[in-house]
């Protein structure tokens, strides 16, 4: 999961398309992109505010270990 | 370019929930016909209708059927961008996002910072009049450009669920928490009363955003570190995902 990131990084990046060394940059920064955590708050959000929806999905454990996508 | 708050962008913790588990798998399944450890869609407002193809990560959008573990090449972060920025195009939106972006518990909340290598904050309150006007208080601060996609936001519903964070007085709070290397506990970096105004919360969540101390342990280290601690994590539902990449005989993306 953790090299999906540069993918959905490009969604919150404000500037110009990526390079390859912005990407990379990236990948280091904080994850700009606000994620509701719930299936119901993200469906009432999105026919609330007529907005399309990004699902993702991940288990919270690699490995069997917590903490990393 | 394409704006993620043009986009309700939502990520569930897979295996934790009934209802969300069952939704996914309506969202793709993939070889044994049962919910993917990954799962990446893009959906209408209604959330069923699929705008592209779904599958295990977002290059299924682009009709590639490669690892999700595997480096985006340059020109498909591109190309993903691009058909972000276009299908957005096909709505107007009424108003901007304004709830409080919540993870399903505290439990997963703490472990989902810890994914993301950010602060959590959480709020709590006994009476629901403090815990709505906090709540709305803090959903202002989650979406300024500030600390927007900084941090991780949970209301906690009863003090039994706080056990694992340190440093949290006994009264009504807002605390921003540091989740430790594997989010499996955590500790206050600042706490205040729920009445503070939100100029004294925003100071709250700036001071902690500052104080957090980033854990950049390589994948492997941190497995590692992991089984030493015996750090692992139990899903609420059964994993049916063997974690192996698509093969051919996969179910097809579903369009």
């Amino acid at each position: 999961m953790t090299l999906l990131l540069p993918l959905l990084l490009a969604v919150a990046a404000q500037e110009p398309a990526p390079s390859q060394a912005t990407v990379v940059q990236e990948q280091a920064a904080p994850t700009r992109i606000q994620w509701f955590g719930t299936l119901e708050q993200g469906l009432a959000e999105a026919k609330r505010t007529n907005r399309p929806i990004m699902m993702s999905a991940a288990a919270p454990s690699c490995g069997g270990i917590a903490g990393e996508w | 370019m394409a704006n993620s708050r043009d986009w309700v962008c939502v990520r569930l913790a897979s295996y934790e929930e009934k209802e969300e588990s069952e939704y996914l798998t309506q969202l793709y399944r993939g070889r044994t016909g049962l919910l993917n450890n990954t799962t990446f869609a893009l959906l209408a407002p209604d959330g069923e209708t699929l705008l592209a193809p779904s599958g295990r990560g977002p290059q299924f959008v682009l009709g590639k059927r490669g690892n999700p573990d595997q480096q985006a090449a340059p020109e498909d972060v591109i190309a993903f961008a691009e058909v972000l920025a276009t299908k957005a195009k096909d709505y107007d939106h009424k108003g901007d996002l304004a709830l409080l972006p919540e993870a399903l518990d505290v439990r997963r909340a703490l472990v989902v910072a810890a994914c993301d290598n950010q602060p959590l904050v959480v709020l709590y309150a006994e009476s629901d009049q403090a815990r709505h006007k906090a709540k709305a208080q803090l959903a202002e601060l989650a979406w300024s450009e500030k600390f927007v996609g900084r941090m991780q936001y949970i209301v906690a519903t009863s003090r039994e669920e706080l056990g694992q964070i340190s440093g949290l007085p006994k009264g009504d709070f807002v605390a921003i928490i540091e989740p430790g290397q594997f989010g499996l506990e955590g500790k206050a970096l600042g706490v205040l009363g729920v009445a503070e105004e939100k100029a004294d919360v925003a100071k709250l969540l700036r001071k902690g955003l500052k104080s957090y101390r980033r854990k950049d342990l390589p994948s492997r280290e941190h497995r590692q570190k992991g089984r030493r601690a015996d750090a692992t994590w139990e899903t609420v539902l059964p994993v049916t995902d063997e974690g192996k990449p698509p093969q051919r005989g996969d179910a097809p993306a579903r369009d």
